[in-house]
């Protein structure tokens, strides 16, 4: 029996025999097997695994072989073909989706009982019988998913049977129900507003009584594309993006940020890794040498610190978003960790203060050996963090009492973890951890500043002697813990022989932050000699963009 | 008495231990594109881990309902009751599946679906909880309590090469502040409360041995500990020798592959411990 027995006569079916419903099935997973990677492109719940449209599909792949083989074999009747859907769909049903779906086959396989055929309003019993099986199939049924739309399936039977509609008005209302109910399932499940996507299996189910829909109007179910109800964009929609969406799972929402920016290098993956750190919802566009970021953020300004980075400025807007925060919560039913501890850094150099944002850092100091930031300075930033708890990093021994003072200016706790470089301050903030309380965050950071050794290259100024090593002006010196160790012409040469002196048979990884004064070109010569000179030791170069020095170096 | 134990694939139980308890494995799905494999029975470690090497991207789904439904009807023709140890419901399906696959069962034998919160060797140990019971004499409900009762116990770290599989496969949830930017770094995740979290970033490779060492020490004497690896064994020994002070009798701990299931989402190159404290 096909679809076309349908289109014989003039007068349109009104009742669905078993064969039909067979075939229309049949024609549901033809259309939902070319959907797959369209819908497990949307899925970002229950788990973000990306499986809803496979295990959809392949249950109903074990829906349709099944009835084609009771056709073949056996019988045609409704009862018979009913009673195989749900048992076939529940033996091979895969996924929280695949599990839902089976339950829908069984509520058919219920209302059927052992009719024949079914009428708009016994139709109507079956997709009540499926709505009660699928919700009580879920453990904690939550709205914005496929029970949405099987409840407005069932509901929207309900509404043709008492208006005596015909099968195929009767489908086809569904369907444009369907599609609105998917359209709001964002409304009702705040994950997938915050994932800019609707519901997978929500979706799974529009196209699946598509295919019963076309079929029972004759329609063409090959090389059919449902569009995705509600995103106009869905054929861009790739899955990379729901990577950085999905992380946003339990994050808070703040202030919806956007920053225009111009004169950026940077690669739009790695600002885009950076951003989804400080927010979420982040969208990163890099168009004719502007770059956009838009992003959910809770506190602005580290955002556009970070922004500094990149590249001038060119605007920023940002709206409150505290209205759907709370809608947000309430949807929900749990509050968000907050930050615990925040941790603020002096630095110098884009490079350093990109690292130190990326590492957890809310706020940011400009400063350095030439370069002291004043009590008024320290206190502002101590006064704009996020939490209570401050871990403090000062990076220089010169900047220590400024913050001291600062910290007996404010009700704010502050630990100052006495970090006297910028390597131990970066190798400190390694393991920062906002979730934790502040004297653990002390502890942790505090044992890591001894963990690195720290070295300098600088340019000598001036003919001078200095612990006992002689520096003519113009050449350059190498500098470990605040001792002068050698001095040469050339930094390859320094940079030898500050290893050498350093005892590297313990050394296992060298950091080399270059300095702004440097090239990258320069710096990567230098990275190649020393690299090959020392082949035990694994070098690292970094975009320091420091001024005080040529290069910071760690050694651990 | 006589009771079953059913865990699934990304356990990574080692086959002694398996054999040794009469322990059910229920394989997830792992795909590389279109072709599918029971992981661990139609696609093994070794074969596996070449694979995505070539640069196969791997995925895997989970156990159908029916298969749970199969599994314990057959176990139910032998047993009085079965206990059934999944990975973390927030990881993964399998819980569910297991549950709906229980309610299938026409059959009178309890079927107790426990959702371990945790992932490869973390869940081994709460089998080995379950097994040690079983072998006790214990009947079900004892033997589920000890095994909900041991759950908080269970410490499972690992130290990946590369955060690229679990952001692939959705499961790094609140990890995202371990992904390097400028800096490099070995991320460890802490497994806690059912989902992957971040714990340390240790600069290399060496550092974050180290770590997993010393974080295993701050949890004193060990009931059981296992070292998972999922591409190079030898990177295991050093961490062996130091956990087998912790273990009860100096015993080494339990040495636990990461099969296609969980190295779709460790990828190579990574180390694991699992812990039961005291």
């Amino acid at each position: 029996m096909s679809s076309l027995t349908l289109k014989t006569g003039n007068k349109p079916p009104s009742h669905i025999t078993g064969a039909m419903i067979a075939d229309m099935f049949i024609a549901s997973y033809q259309l939902i097997d070319k959907h797959i990677e369209l819908v497990n492109g949307l899925n970002v719940f229950p788990v973000p695994d990306g499986d809803t449209g496979t295990n959809m599909a392949m249950t109903m792949k074990a829906v349709s072989a099944a009835i084609t083989n009771t056709l073949n074999s056996e019988s045609n009747d409704l009862d018979d073909i009913s009673r195989v859907m749900a048992r076939a769909s529940l033996m091979e049903a895969r996924g929280n989706s695949g599990v839902i779906l089976s339950q829908f086959f069984k509520g058919i396989a219920q209302g059927v009982g052992d009719k024949k055929s079914l009428d708009v309003e016994e139709w109507a019993i079956c997709m009540e019988k499926a709505k009660e099986s699928a919700y009580s199939a879920v453990g904690n049924p939550t709205e914005g998913t496929m029970l949405t739309v099987i409840a407005e399936v069932s509901r929207q039977a309900d509404v043709s049977s008492k208006n005596g509609d015909t099968l195929e008005s009767l489908f086809n209302q569904t369907s444009i129900q369907i599609k609105e109910t998917v359209k709001n399932t964002p409304q009702l499940l705040p994950i997938l507003a915050e994932a800019e996507v609707v519901d997978a299996g929500a979706y799974g189910l529009d196209i699946i009584f598509e295919g019963l829909r076309r079929n029972l109007n004759g329609l063409p179910v090959a090389d059919v594309e449902i569009p995705v109800p509600g995103m106009k964009n869905y054929k861009n929609f790739a899955l990379p993006s729901k990577i950085f969406l999905t992380q946003s799972i339990n994050q808070e929402y703040g202030f919806c940020a956007q920053v225009l920016i111009s004169d950026n290098v940077t690669q739009t993956d790695q600002i885009k890794q950076t951003v989804s750190q400080i927010g979420d919802s982040v969208v990163v566009i890099n168009e004719s040498s502007m770059l956009k970021i838009h992003a959910h953020v809770k506190e602005v300004e580290q955002l556009l610190e970070y922004a500094q980075t990149l590249g001038k400025v060119e605007s920023h807007s940002v709206d409150d978003m505290d209205v759907q925060k709370e809608e947000f919560a309430a949807g929900h039913g749990k509050s968000n960790h907050a930050e615990i501890t925040s941790l603020i850094s002096v630095v110098d150099g884009m490079g350093i203060k990109q690292i130190f944002i990326e590492l957890g850092a809310s706020q940011i100091i400009e400063g350095g050996p030439n370069n002291s930031p004043s009590v008024s300075d320290i206190l502002a930033k101590i006064e704009s963090a996020p939490s209570e708890n401050i871990i403090f990093l000062p990076n220089d021994k010169n900047i220590v009492l400024a913050v001291q003072q600062a910290s007996e200016l404010t009700k704010k706790s502050v630990e100052i973890v006495p970090t006297q470089t910028l390597q131990q301050g970066i190798n400190c903030a390694l393991e920062f951890d906002s979730k934790n309380d502040l004297l653990k965050n002390k502890k942790h950071m505090v044992n890591s500043i001894k963990e690195i050794k720290s070295a300098e290259i600088s340019t000598a100024y001036k003919n001078t002697t200095l612990q006992g090593v002689t520096v003519s002006a113009g050449e350059f010196v190498g500098i470990t813990d605040g001792k002068l160790i050698t001095s040469a012409s050339t930094i390859d040469e320094v940079l030898g022989n500050l290893l050498n002196f350093e005892g590297h048979n313990d050394v296992e990884l060298v950091t080399l932050y270059r300095g702004a004064d440097l090239t990258i070109e320069e710096s990567e010569a230098h990275y190649e000699q020393v690299a090959s000179k020392f082949q035990n030791i694994e070098f690292e170069l970094i975009d320091g963009g420091q001024s005080h020095c040529v290069y910071m170096i760690s050694l651990e | 008495m006589n009771i079953k134990i059913v865990v699934d694939s990304i356990s990574d139980m080692p086959s002694e231990l398996i054999n040794k308890y009469g322990i059910n494995v229920m394989p997830l799905i792992v795909r590389f594109g279109e072709d599918e494999y029971k992981d661990g029975v139609e696609l093994k470690a070794d074969d596996f881990y070449k694979r995505v090497a070539s640069g196969e991207w791997p995925a895997t789904s989970v156990p159908a309902v029916g298969e749970f439904a199969e599994l314990y009807k057959s176990l139910s023709n032998e047993a009085d009751g079965i206990i059934s140890i999944h990975v973390s419901s927030k990881l993964s399906g399998t819980y569910n599946s297991a549950v709906q696959g229980s309610a299938h069962v026409e059959s009178d034998i309890p079927i107790k679906v426990v959702d371990s919160k945790q992932a490869s060797m973390g869940i081994g140990m709460l089998a080995l909880v379950a097994a040690k019971a079983v072998e006790n004499g214990d009947d079900l409900e004892t033997v589920y309590s000890k095994v909900n009762s041991a759950i908080p116990k269970v410490q499972c770290f690992a130290l990946l090469d590369t955060l690229e599989y679990l952001q692939r496969g959705g499961r790094l949830g609140k990890g995202a502040a371990l992904i390097g930017g400028l800096l490099n770094f070995k991320p460890i995740l802490r497994l806690s409360d059912g989902e992957v979290h971040p714990f340390a970033r240790p600069r290399s490779r060496r550092k974050g041995i180290n770590k997993l060492v010393e974080t295993a020490m701050e949890f004193g004497n060990l009931q059981e500990a296992a070292v998972m690896y999922s591409t190079d064994s030898a990177e295991t020994s050093g961490i062996i020798e130091s956990l087998n002070t912790l273990t009860p009798d100096n015993t080494d701990p339990l040495l636990a592959r990461m099969g296609p299931g969980l190295g779709t989402h460790a990828g190579p190159g990574a180390l694991g411990i699992a812990l039961l404290t005291n």
